[in-house]
């Protein structure tokens, strides 16, 4: 059995949220005051309807602004059939057998400033399953702040105290502590040195009262129960890890993050004893930031254990988070984003041939479920810890590789547009692959799209020839400037690479998607848009007098051919021709991006009166799209 | 309590699995249920899943009130969940229709249940049903009351009997009740026993409701079964086909008085020859009667039946038969009386088959009719109930006319919702309560008192508008004008026996226990009457009438006496029940 949806109304910022959750392990993810809290609360108030000491009131500032009702539906899926007689008043009878599930509607009126509550099972008003019924949903929650070596090292409850009282009980050896515990009360009793002291008291007694002898004390330990007792044995940290006895570490000099690891290892030994014991149980692990007091590595640490551990089928986690690290290893279907609505990521990917969505123009076929899944493959391993920052992101700027990635960073400073102030997400792409992403948000669907802008930037790769060894920087010049004509020809007259169509088809004609691509690539882009019309300003140009820096033989060259011009105004030709040798001239790929960047960050006064205005027109574009 | 663990109270204690009980009158049948029940539930947990538990289903609220109190007897503590008490018509609404019956129709109600006269005047508030009209222009509705259609379990719904043909055309009568067909389906308005025949036709229909209840509840135990009709012993048959291992069906044939509410007593019978699938048992010791009366009762039950063992064996006082001449049945009371006080027994009873009966030895005679309004004479009743000390149920019904009156336009649903509201709100039910006590006098005449009444009613309830009992004007077959200057207390006393023993039907003695019982005995054998020759065994299962016999003469525990008219010779009666008895 597991929570498979949850329905809010007017609860503290949420007016109306509907979240379902995957039966074993949600990872819910969103930004500051995105609700996650309230949705974890959510689910806290239906935990604790069954339980004597609640962790949770639900009261007047509680309320939605100006609502006066909240309401909690709840849905559990995947019922044994003795949970289902367990649950039988809350039973829905669906259309399907497998599809049968539990419902439960809690409502909080208020009234005269309080929180008024009641409740329904089932489908319709009227049923009410007995309040003890709620006993079979079990919780234990880790807060965000919570400092979890109170809990462990708390005197009175605490839940490994609770773990072994549990044990004593089901093997019904209570006797036996009790007996041992009395047995070591009285050795401790008939030590030397407790008689002693009560042997010095009894004589000052006698001292003070003389004729009444009868005023004599005796010595005990005033706490003997066993639940007293257990709830004092504490972990500790062992220096001697074989036996696992002897002298350590107390817990309290511990971490917070490893003290947090272990009272978590305590729970889970307490939830799969009470499984056991209850089969018919259900078991909420809410845990709030883990990654709070954890590093990276034992984040990844935690959620592997808890996935493994969490094999049953009546206990279910969920986890809140802003830790890119986790979320960049959970499986798409245990991802949840709260985002004014909320977006189980999976379901991005599922029910979705309807759209019609053609992914490649060439065979126009259109997508099928088993695509979708493909893809949501593809896009689980694409995203890794940078990129799944994109989920808390506002804007995603997707880029090809490295070079863009630099410069179009700082291309945003020089034109005065910090990419956080517009909570923008640079992703980069390592490649063509931008398709599986785009899925995301591109569903007619409302509720399957998720709420972000996105542009992509893309190279047009029109005339990939030009990559040949005939297109050298060199060889353009020879033979009276041959090649350089072919180059120009070919690129002027060519066509864009298919993946624009397909980026375009796959957009789906959804707004919040852009696709700019650059004239060739961005490299010519950079080149194009800073040669000037006039030849005599070419070292009036920001971008050639970098490159002047770096290749002054290159661009010596390319002055002497600018000679060759009939007049100083270039015709549109020549412009491009001067671009195309500009491009050449450039230093690999990568070197060019991060010298260019390099200097643009060393000369950014000058770059900001120069360069603003020459930067490549599809960037500034795509960056206004997700800043609208 | 001490409670004796006999081998076949034992026998019963430890079966398991689909078990019936035939418990003989006084064989201490709800105590040892008591005990079952504590049995089961001290182990519970250990036998079996968290939050299942015992569905114990009674018959009747008080004997289900009587289980909760051998239970605690035994116990010390409160039968709850996951384990539950109730009736088996509560059960069956609230575990089946009330939720499921939406699935069945597939719209989104959770349906209504009425007993008949609440159901009727629901539709009586329809104004549709009063177009339905016979060949002289009457409505239907006063002919064939809509409450009286039924559905039987193979679906039909139809009056139990034939319509009068030449009042009334085939055609408007088949319109009439399909509209009334109509009207209850589509809106989950249902009577008691409609609700039955849909729950069975919810788990038919979804047998994992079944499945999903049988988890819910894996042991379930009904008291009274004789009383259980045929639709309720085809539910507990497909609950057992859905994984139900544990039925307990607990009853006694001869004690069946039900027919009228569809008890079958003889698929319990049926279900006891069936050994293969039952495991047959009984309680054949009584505990209450002497050796004495268990021989009396027993000249009804057939000869192939085990017999009765009474526990007790002292006090054998013989049968008292007392006669009477023309019909002056109150001269045999007085001669009761001296004797019972003679012998020093201390609770006693008599009983008379029917109301009529009853009324003419508590010299009760019909109610006057001065008012067209029903409003005075639930007062009236409600007043009369308040004296009586039956505190509880005068306010139910002065709460109910508090809500008519203050709530006119509600319909029957918002109506209930509304009752269950105010049954917690302490002031009203103080307001309530002071109403009744300072009520004008029943010494007033019924004019004045009416007048008085309607003021007082409206002042005290806070109304807007007047109220009007409506005096009737025009004399009548049930009125007199004349009655109006005559005090109300004349007409509406409350009724008081003029005798110390209490005198009922046999139907309200049942399952209970006296020092001694008179029976008195019809003159004239009529269907609903009850003569001397009624009294007789047959070698086949005994009609209902017997069945009351038994039920009335198994309540004593020291003196049976009968009560007979003079034409009956004391041979007769000797040859009956033995020479040892004594007549007078």
């Amino acid at each position: 059995m597991y929570l498979s949806k949850i329905s809010i109304k007017n609860f503290r910022g949420i007016k109306e949220l509907d979240v379902e959750f995957a039966p074993d392990l949600n990872i819910i993810i969103g930004e500051n005051g995105s609700c996650k809290s309230a949705l974890i609360d959510a689910i806290k108030v239906l935990y604790n309807l069954g339980r004597e000491q609640k962790d949770i009131y639900v009261n007047s500032p509680d309320f939605y602004l100006g609502s006066s009702v909240i309401e909690f539906v709840y849905e559990f899926r995947g019922l044994s059939n003795e949970q289902k007689g367990a649950l039988y008043e809350c039973m829905v009878v669906a259309e399907k057998e497998d599809d049968d599930y539990a419902k439960i509607t809690l409502n909080y009126k208020l009234e005269k400033d309080k929180a008024n509550r009641t409740y329904y099972t089932g489908e319709i008003e009227g049923q009410r399953a007995d309040i003890n019924v709620f006993k079979l949903l079990q919780h234990y929650y880790l807060g965000a702040l919570r400092d979890s070596s109170k809990d462990l090292l708390n005197t009175k409850v605490n839940i490994l105290g609770g773990l072994i009282k549990r044990l004593i009980e089901k093997n019904s050896s209570e006797k036996e502590f009790e007996e041992l515990i009395t047995k070591t009360n009285k050795e401790l009793l008939s030590k030397k040195e407790v008689t002693s002291a009560r042997d010095n008291i009894n004589k000052n007694l006698n001292e003070i009262f003389k004729k009444y002898p009868e005023n004599q004390v005796g010595l005990s330990i005033e706490q003997s129960k066993v639940e007293y007792i257990v709830n004092l044995i504490k972990p500790f940290l062992p220096h001697d890890k074989v036996t696992l006895e002897g002298d350590g570490f107390s817990i309290w000099q511990n971490s917070l993050g490893l003290n947090n690891l272990i009272y978590i290892a305590t729970i889970l030994g307490d939830v799969s004893q009470r499984m056991q014991d209850d089969i018919n149980a259900h078991f909420a692990l809410l845990i709030e930031e883990p990654e709070a007091h954890l590093h990276p590595q034992l984040q990844l640490n935690l959620y592997n254990f808890l996935k493994e551990t969490n094999q049953t089928k009546n206990s279910q986690l969920f986890i809140t988070t802003h830790s890119p690290t986790l979320t960049s290893k959970v499986p798409l279907e245990n991802l949840i984003l709260l985002d004014k609505l909320s977006y189980r990521i999976s379901n991005c990917f599922t029910n979705r041939d309807d759209e019609g969505i053609i992914e490649n123009v060439k065979t126009n076929q259109k997508l099928v479920e088993q695509n979708f899944q493909i893809i949501s493959k593809k896009l689980e391993r694409y995203i890794d810890v940078t990129k799944s920052q994109l989920f808390f992101a506002r804007g995603i700027l997707i880029v090809e590789g490295i070079s863009e990635e630099l410069l179009i960073s700082a291309f945003a400073e020089v034109i005065g547009y910090r990419l956080e102030d517009y909570r923008i997400e640079l992703v980069n792409a390592d490649g063509t692959s931008f398709s599986p992403f785009l899925f995301l948000f591109n569903s007619s669907e409302e509720k399957i799209r998720l709420p972000k802008k996105v542009t992509i930037l893309t190279d047009d790769d029109r005339f990939t020839q030009s990559k040949k060894s005939e297109f050298s920087f060199d060889k353009l010049f020879a033979n009276n400037y041959e090649k350089l004509n072919d180059l120009f020809s070919g690129i002027w007259g060519g066509k864009s690479s298919t993946r624009i169509d397909n980026l375009n088809s796959v957009k789906n004609s959804q707004f919040q998607i852009q696709i700019e691509s650059a004239f060739k690539t961005f490299e010519f882009e950079i080149a194009l848009w800073s040669t000037p019309d006039d030849r005599r300003n070419l070292l009036s140009s920001f971008f050639i007098r970098y490159l002047n820096e770096i290749v002054k033989d290159k661009i010596n060259k390319i002055i002497e051919y600018t000679k060759t011009f009939q007049e100083d105004k270039m015709s549109e030709e020549e412009r491009y021709k001067v671009a195309l040798l500009l491009w050449k001239a450039l230093p690999s790929k990568s070197e060019f991006a991060q010298d260019f960047s390099f200097y643009i960050s060393q000369n950014m006064t000058t770059a900001i009166k120069e360069y603003r205005d020459r930067i490549p027109n599809y960037i500034i574009k795509g960056l206004k799209h997700l800043s609208e | 309590m001490d409670f004796e663990l006999t081998k076949e109270r034992e026998v019963y204690i430890d079966a398991t699995g689909k078990v019936i009980l035939n418990a003989c009158p006084g064989s201490g049948k709800t105590t040892t249920i008591g005990y079952k029940l504590a049995k089961l539930t001290k182990d519970w947990k250990k036998n079996n899943y968290h939050y299942c538990g015992i569905a114990c289903l009674s018959f009747t609220n008080v004997a289900k009130e009587e289980i909760h109190k051998k239970y605690k007897e035994v116990t010390q503590t409160s039968l709850s969940h996951p384990h539950l008490v109730s009736t088996i018509d509560s059960f069956i609404n609230t575990y089946i229709t009330l939720p499921y019956y939406q699935y069945l129709i597939k719209a989104k109600i959770r349906p209504t249940i009425f007993d008949y006269s609440e159901f009727n005047e629901t539709l009586y508030n329809q104004k549709w049903i009063m177009n339905y009209r016979n060949n002289k222009k009457q409505p239907l509705f006063y002919f064939y009351p809509p409450g009286n259609f039924h559905f039987s379990i193979n679906g039909d719904f139809n009056l139990p009997y034939q319509y009068n043909q030449t009042d009334v055309s085939k055609d408007v009568f088949e319109k009439y009740r399909s509209a009334i067909f109509k009207w209850i389906v589509s809106n989950g308005n249902l009577k008691v026993g409609d609700s039955a025949y849909f729950s069975l036709q919810i788990l038919k229909s979804f047998t994992r409701i079944a499945q999903w209840l049988a988890k819910r509840f894996p042991h379930i135990i009904i008291d009274e079964a004789q009383d259980t009709s045929e639709i309720q012993h085809t539910i507990i048959g497909v609950l057992l086909e859905n994984g139900l291992n544990n039925v307990e069906l607990i009853g006694d044939p001869y004690q069946a008085v039900y027919e009228w509410r569809e008890a079958r007593p003889d698929l319990f019978l049926k279900k006891f020859e069936d050994v293969k699938n039952w495991k047959p048992l009984y309680l054949n010791q009584s505990r209450r009667s002497s050796q004495n009366i268990v021989n009396y009762f027993s000249v009804l039950r057939k000869n192939t039946d085990p017999p009765i063992s009474a526990i007790n064996q002292d006090c054998l006082i013989p049968l008292k038969v007392y006669k009477y001449q023309n019909g002056k049945i109150n001269d045999i009371v007085p001669k009761y009386e001296s004797y019972l006080k003679e012998l020093g027994l201390k609770k006693n009873q008599i009983v008379v088959r029917g109301n009529a009966l009853k009324d003419k030895l508590l010299g009760k005679k019909g109610d006057a009719e001065p008012w067209k309004s029903p409003l005075p004479y639930q007062i009236i009743n409600s007043k009369n109930q308040f004296d009586g000390k039956a505190i509880k149920n005068a306010i139910n019904q002065i709460r109910k006319i508090y809500i008519d009156l203050q709530f006119p336009d509600m319909d029957y649903k918002m109506r209930k919702e509304k009752e269950s509201e105010l049954t917690i709100d302490s002031s009203i039910n103080a307001i309530l309560f002071n109403v009744l006590k300072n009520l004008p006098s029943f010494n007033y005449t019924i004019s004045d008192w009416s007048n008085q009444t309607q003021l007082y009613i409206k002042e005290k309830f806070s109304l807007s508008n007047s109220i009007d009992f409506q005096i009737k004007q025009r004399k009548s077959s049930r009125f007199n004008p004349e009655i109006l200057n005559e005090q109300i207390k004349l007409h509406f006393h409350r009724a008081v026996a003029t005798y110390e023993t209490p005198i009922t039907t046999i139907h309200q003695v049942k399952g209970m226990t006296f020092d001694s019982l008179l029976f008195i005995l019809n003159e004239k054998s009529h269907k609903e009457n009850i003569t001397f020759s009624d009294i007789i065994g047959t070698d086949i299962f005994p009609e209902e009438k017997q069945r009351l016999i038994y039920v009335a003469m198994s309540r004593p525990r020291y003196l049976l006496a009968l009560g007979v008219p003079e034409t009956v010779s004391d041979e007769e009666i000797k040859r009956k029940f033995g020479d040892n008895i004594s007549i007078e």
